[in-house]
């Protein structure tokens, strides 16, 4: 167990110190430099520059560090949003409310989440903020509805009607023991989401309604690099291989939890 | 049909219908919230001359909106001038080119490697190590694609980027088939349901063929509805890299030239669209659901 933690925080280290070292490097070496246009790959600029002379390199570093910023703001808020709204349905057991907004919640995530997004960022304006708090209010239904699906599941267990016959009271049973039965699975949820957001934030960014400048996102730079895919190939293939290197990280986090999930189910 | 699947079916069209009156609320959350230029978002939205758009209020802006959006007229685009309807519907057909044979060789794929994986232990590793290759995101793949292809000398005029589009849009729903028919078929395999029958004296192909089936439809009719939302929602992926005119690539050039009534248009389509195709399927999957029969 502490050979895994250990092993798993080494890596964390791992991935830190490949992101800062080349970082502060970078900035030693790229100082007192010519600005130069749509030049390709060199010592002084890494990752070249774009038709604008921003540095292709920090521009994908800015980029990673808001999407990595973007998935730790939203991931906490759906996770608490969706168990507040789970919880609170489970918890009533009215049954004419509860139907009415358990096919509210159906409805809702049968629709085009990203076409709603889109429609409501076209409402409020572009931003990475407009885009973190939609994405908080489209995903959080879904994230719900789970956690909803996880409790009533959770109470048909014995020991949940054990606890109800000896004369425990509601608010104990879905405090001590409903939400540690059920929290492997909300946390796993949670964390297999990270794809969807972070492809969703792609997607905004695609279309110019996320990061502005003088900030730069995954979205726009492949935007940009679209019109000079084979003129200059420094504009995207750098931000693709970070893209493709981010969510091959984000499919490891998850499926790691989901692995500990099982191992817990089954011991 | 039963009563609880009546009551499903009714609140989905009771919401659909609330969805159809919320959204003329649009052009007058613009005006509120101040859109560069709303007055000419209202005009695009409800084909008026500007000198009348002034003389009108609230209730008269959303009562001229839910009539045409229920005549279907969804006003015109500020920046050509063609009405927003002739736009979306140039687009659909480019982007069923791409988007139904998509769906089917999703379906196809999907099936093939579900049984393999299921039949041969060592294909389903092969297959656990390799997941992530499909988290790879299908804008990534197009590029990579495209450049390949240009890169081997591939002539982009000609049909062949319908066949790479279709195949870049057709890699996670690919993946999200496999693993959830291996994960029926394994629940099916070990199922009480499998084993009462064989005690009864059913063989287990005659199981398969008379109940199981059905089984393997109403997941692939769940995966439907998600499938066709993610590959409506995410078409600009794949239709720009590849030049495809489709609805994707249109509403990609609404959005930069800013012509509101275009990307209303496309939203309200795209929402409408898949809330009916929601509504049909889960129709018939509630139809066929024989857990639902007798509740």
């Amino acid at each position: 167990m502490l050979a895994t933690d250990l092993r798993k925080y080494n890596l964390l280290i791992i991935i830190a110190f490949l992101i800062i070292v080349p970082l502060c490097f970078y900035k030693y070496c790229s100082v007192n430099t010519i600005v130069s246009i749509f030049s390709p790959p060199s010592w002084h600029h890494w990752f070249g520059t774009d038709i604008i002379g921003n540095d292709v390199f920090f521009k994908s570093f800015n980029a990673l560090f808001i999407a990595l910023i973007t998935l730790a703001i939203v991931l906490p808020a759906i996770y608490l949003g969706g168990l507040i709204i789970g919880c609170v349905l489970s918890y009533f057991d009215n049954e004419k409310v509860r139907e009415f907004f358990l096919n509210l919640v159906h409805y809702w995530v049968t629709l085009p989440v990203l076409l709603i997004a889109v429609f409501l960022l076209i409402l409020v304006g572009a931003g990475q903020v407009n885009v973190i708090g939609i994405l908080i209010f489209v995903l959080i239904p879904s994230q719900s509805l789970y956690v909803y699906n996880q409790m009533e599941e959770a109470k048909k267990q014995d020991f949940v009607i054990a606890k109800r016959s000896y004369g425990f009271s509601k608010a104990y049973i879905f405090l001590h023991h409903l939400f540690p039965f059920t929290k492997n699975s909300f946390n796993t949820y949670t964390l297999s989401r990270m794809p969807e957001i972070l492809m969703m934030d792609l997607a905004f960014n695609f279309l110019g309604l996320g990061v502005q400048p003088p900030n730069s996102s995954f979205g726009r730079m492949l935007f940009d690099g679209l019109s000079f895919m084979f003129s200059a190939w420094w504009m995207w293939v750098f931000p693709v291989i970070l893209v493709v290197l981010l969510f091959v990280l984000v499919y490891w986090v998850a499926k790691s939890s989901l692995d500990k999930e099982k191992q817990v189910r089954y011991e | 049909m039963n009563k609880s699947m009546q009551k499903r079916l009714i609140y989905r069209i009771l919401f659909l219908v609330l969805t159809i009156l919320i959204i003329p609320l649009v052009p007058i959350l613009i005006i509120f919230v101040g859109v560069s230029s709303p007055e000419y978002v209202i005009k695009g939205t409800l084909n008026m001359d500007l000198s009348q758009t002034e003389a009108l209020n609230y209730l008269d802006i959303y009562t001229s909106f839910l009539r045409n959006i229920i005549k279907f007229d969804l006003g015109t685009s500020t920046a050509s001038g063609k009405s927003v309807i002739s736009i979306v519907s140039s687009g659909i057909k480019e982007s069923l080119i791409i988007v139904i044979p998509a769906i089917i060789i999703s379906y196809m794929i999907g099936t093939l490697i579900g049984i393999w994986t299921e039949k041969s232990k060592r294909v389903d590793s092969v297959w656990n190590k390799f997941q992530f290759v499909f988290y790879v995101p299908m804008i990534v793949i197009s590029y990579l694609l495209l450049y390949f292809l240009s890169f081997v000398g591939v002539d982009f005029l000609s049909n062949i980027k319908y066949m790479a589009a279709m195949a870049v849009l057709s890699v996670y729903p690919i993946y999200v088939i496999a693993n959830a028919l291996k994960k029926t078929l394994s629940e099916l395999r070990n199922s009480d349901f499998l084993l009462f029958h064989k005690a009864m004296g059913f063989t287990a192909g005659k199981i398969w063929q008379t109940f199981c089936y059905k089984f393997i439809i109403i997941d692939y009719l769940s995966f439907f509805e998600n499938m066709v939302i993610f590959m409506i929602g995410f078409l600009f992926f794949v239709e720009m890299p590849f030049g495809i005119h489709g609805m994707g690539y249109k509403f990609v050039i609404a959005i930069q030239r800013f012509d509101y009534p275009v990307i209303i248009g496309f939203c309200i389509f795209g929402i409408m669209l898949l809330s009916i195709v929601g509504l049909i399927v889960e129709a018939v999957k509630l139809r066929l659901d024989p857990r639902g029969v007798g509740e």
